[in-house]
């Protein structure tokens, strides 16, 4: 290849890639047709892209390539940043580096002795030093701001901030212990000393609410513990001013460590962040304090899976992994980790309330999840199962009131037994196919799942007026329902299979029962509303794809 | 110790400024650094810290030199010196563990695996990729950078565009058509 064909090529490959299939051939046809070797190679480069160009957003060739690379979340260094050059027993700005302590971030930060007054203290600099971004520079000054503001025994408090030979830095009091994380590790801990921890740390956040700061990525090890074991909190590096705009954080920026990080943190809605986002890492904390494991199950390697079971996911209740929990813990809990922010603690000082009334053994202000909230939350976890089984119940009902009460005619004992029969089968189905979708989660599942509705769907016709029954119209619901999957291919396969059942019993009803007369003008509108229905859950579906992939999702 | 500081500087700046022989002669410093780093990583650091290559890489120059006497020109400049070290560390590695294969290897640990990269088979040969990049080059010079700066830079869109002067739509284009370019390549060279 010359590079005027290089050229040829990826010029026309940059047209064509985002058209539809159809639009592609045509425009290759105009752009390279006396050309065959070109379009051949544009053609391989389009098949590259077989994932709509997904990938091709992220920095990768294929998926799973170098995990290494993989960025943390909590890590700006992700962005290419240069590491972090100074060395101990090194002057500094009037204080002499000791050693490193902590990095993460983007900071980093050392014990240091200053000069004057002559204290130890710890320093935070910007990992990056003088190469530092603009960007960088601003949020770190935002995370000195903040914490300055603040004047609280819970929280570390700002001795002075500057700039040396270019390089930004603040300083803090030394804590010298370890963090809440490192505690957590060590079992000689008892729950109710846990628990009086996490009671002060609330208080220190519930003043930083007060003063209208949300720190926004409170987890154990930003908690440092002193000497007596009373805890400071301490990185405001994500902290944000309630109230304010923050053009710090564009909206769509995901910021926070995925194990104690609100759903609305996860969504990146910073506008939708405010002190009951404080609270559910909290409560994430005290699950990890009760439990031993955060909340939500972090893989590292699927990033934006992760993110959705923050968003979607129902915790497990603590008292679920451990029957000696507490009640009242347990409730507690679960209602700072609610995924809708009213339904949480409002703010820290609210939660801290709480957690006394337990500490003193007076009845807590939060209530056990009522029988409703239970059911729907089972529900939220398992959500084709629930439908299934509550379409299958009210179709039931139905059925007994035909079958007991109106003594319909047609309600034939064997047609009792066949809808008894295939509502269990059904039930069951469901039942199965959920539990294996839970476990694997391979399309495969979903594929069998739609196979087996339908199928039992036409055997159940049989035993009705096959193609002239209004249950017939069961079959556009399961194509409706297929959407939900957010599968086109499944949308596409549901709705010929359901036209190939809906046949079958045209082809039965014509042959076996001339009596009900079935006429085309009934089984045309049928069959096409059905085709229709679900085209347009195929366009739907297209569209919304199209959506995620234009936002680099 | 000062004197090399000095040498290593003035080796940095000129391989900023496009010289591959400085790159060449910096490349085992860079590699005595790395290993240096790996040592005190595998003894102080929490495990569960995700290694980035690039910024230990951009670690290694910041220690190499006498920051106070380099008025860098700009981060551009180093991030993409940073790219081409760490494509030239990664097909080394690479080369190295197809010698060892072969029988023929140091004994040495592979410095890579220390740092705790490089785990397992890579999807993607790299010393292909490193020669089908160098034909990249020479059908289209910014197609070929922009895969430096993003694979083995590790940079995002807006730096990769900031490094190179362009604009971010150009980069992302430019990584999307270099991208599928070098697939088929790939796929080519797999299948001959």
């Amino acid at each position: 290849m010359t590079p005027a064909e290089y050229d040829i090529v990826a010029r026309v490959f940059a047209q064509v890639c985002d058209l539809p299939p159809d639009d592609r051939a045509r425009h290759l046809d105009a752009a390279c047709g006396e050309h065959p070797h070109l379009r051949r190679a544009v053609e391989a480069m389009l098949e590259q892209e077989a994932d709509g160009g997904a990938l091709a957003a992220s920095g990768q060739f294929v998926p799973g390539m170098m995990d290494a690379f993989l960025p943390t979340l909590d890590s700006h260094d992700s962005q290419g940043h240069p590491g972090y050059a100074h060395q101990a027993h090194e002057d500094f700005a009037g204080y002499e580096l000791l050693e490193q302590i902590g990095r993460g971030g983007m900071g980093v930060v050392f014990r240091a002795r200053q000069r004057q007054p002559e204290r130890l203290v710890a320093l935070k600099m910007i990992r990056a030093g003088k190469f530092a971004s603009a960007a960088d520079v601003q949020r770190f000054h935002a995370e000195a701001a903040a914490a300055a503001q603040l004047d609280h025994e819970g929280i570390v408090p700002i001795y002075e901030v500057g700039q040396y030979e270019g390089e930004h830095f603040f300083s803090m009091k030394l804590i010298d212990g370890p963090s809440l994380a490192e505690r957590l590790r060590s079992p000689d801990w008892s729950p109710r000393e846990a628990v009086e921890t996490l009671y002060a740390v609330c208080l220190a956040v519930a003043h930083a609410h007060e003063q209208g700061i949300v720190h926004r990525d409170l987890k154990p090890s930003n908690i440092l513990l002193d000497r007596n074991g009373r805890p400071r909190v301490t990185d405001f590096g994500l902290a944000k001013l309630l109230h304010h705009d923050s053009s710090l954080t564009a909206a769509g920026d995901v910021m926070g460590t995925p194990g104690y990080m609100s759903p609305e943190q996860a969504m990146g809605a910073a506008d939708r962040v405010t002190a009951a986002s404080d609270v559910y890492s909290l409560g994430a904390i005290l699950y990890e304090i009760l439990t031993g494991r955060p909340p939500i199950q972090v893989e590292p390697a699927n990033l934006l899976d992760t993110l959705r079971k923050i968003q979607e996911e129902e915790v497990v209740a603590p008292r679920k992994l451990d029957r000696r929990i507490p009640w009242d813990l347990d409730t507690i809990c679960l209602k700072c980790l609610e995924k809708e922010p009213g339904l949480r603690y409002a703010t820290a000082g609210e939660l801290a309330a709480d957690l006394a009334r337990y500490l003193e053994g007076e009845p807590i202000l939060a209530r056990p999840l009522s029988a409703n909230r239970r059911v729907w939350r089972w529900a939220r976890q398992q959500p084709g199962l629930a439908a299934t089984w509550t379409a299958v119940t009210v179709f039931y009902v139905y059925h007994l009131i035909c079958f007991w009460i109106l003594q319909l005619p047609e309600q034939t004992l064997q047609f009792n037994i066949a809808s008894t029969a295939l509502c269990g089968a059904w039930c069951l189905g469901a039942w199965i196919f959920q539990r294996r979708l839970r476990r694997s989660g391979r399309p495969a599942v979903v594929f069998l799942w739609a196979t087996w509705d339908i199928l039992l769907l036409t055997i159940f016709l049989f035993v009705t007026t096959s193609a002239k029954s209004p249950l017939a119209l069961l079959y556009h619901v399961l194509v409706a329902f297929a959407v939900l999957r957010f599968r086109a291919d499944l949308v596409i396969y549901v709705t010929g299979l359901a036209l190939a059942g809906y046949f079958c019993h045209v082809a039965y009803t014509v042959m076996y029962l001339p009596q009900l007369a079935l006429d085309f003008r009934e089984v045309l509108p049928f069959a096409l509303s059905l085709a229709v229905i679900g085209w347009i859950q195929y366009l739907a579906l297209r569209r919304v794809r199209a959506v995620y992939e234009s936002a680099g999702i | 110790m000062d004197d090399q500081q000095g040498e290593t500087t003035r080796l940095l700046l000129e391989a900023c400024q496009g010289q591959r022989a400085a790159l060449e002669a910096l490349l085992p410093l860079v590699y005595d650094q790395l290993k240096a780093i790996a040592v005190q990583r595998l003894r102080n650091e929490r495990r569960d810290h995700t290694l980035q290559p690039t910024a230990l890489v951009h670690e290694a120059f910041l220690r190499m030199v006498d920051q106070s006497r380099v008025q860098w020109q700009n981060r551009a400049h180093f991030c993409a010196v940073a790219a081409s070290m760490m494509r030239r560390i990664l097909v080394d590695h690479a080369r190295h563990r197809a010698a060892e294969k072969r029988g023929a290897g140091r004994r040495d640990v592979p410095l890579l695996e220390t740092l705790g990269l490089a785990k397992g088979r890579n999807p993607v040969d790299i010393v292909a990729l490193d020669d089908l990049l160098k034909e990249l080059s020479r059908l289209n010079e910014r197609h070929a950078r922009v895969v430096e700066l993003r694979f083995f830079g590790g940079l995002t869109v807006e730096e990769t565009a900031h490094t190179l002067d362009v604009s971010p739509a150009t980069v992302k284009n430019d990584w999307r058509t270099a991208r599928a370019w070098l697939l088929t390549q790939l796929s080519d060279h797999d299948a001959g």
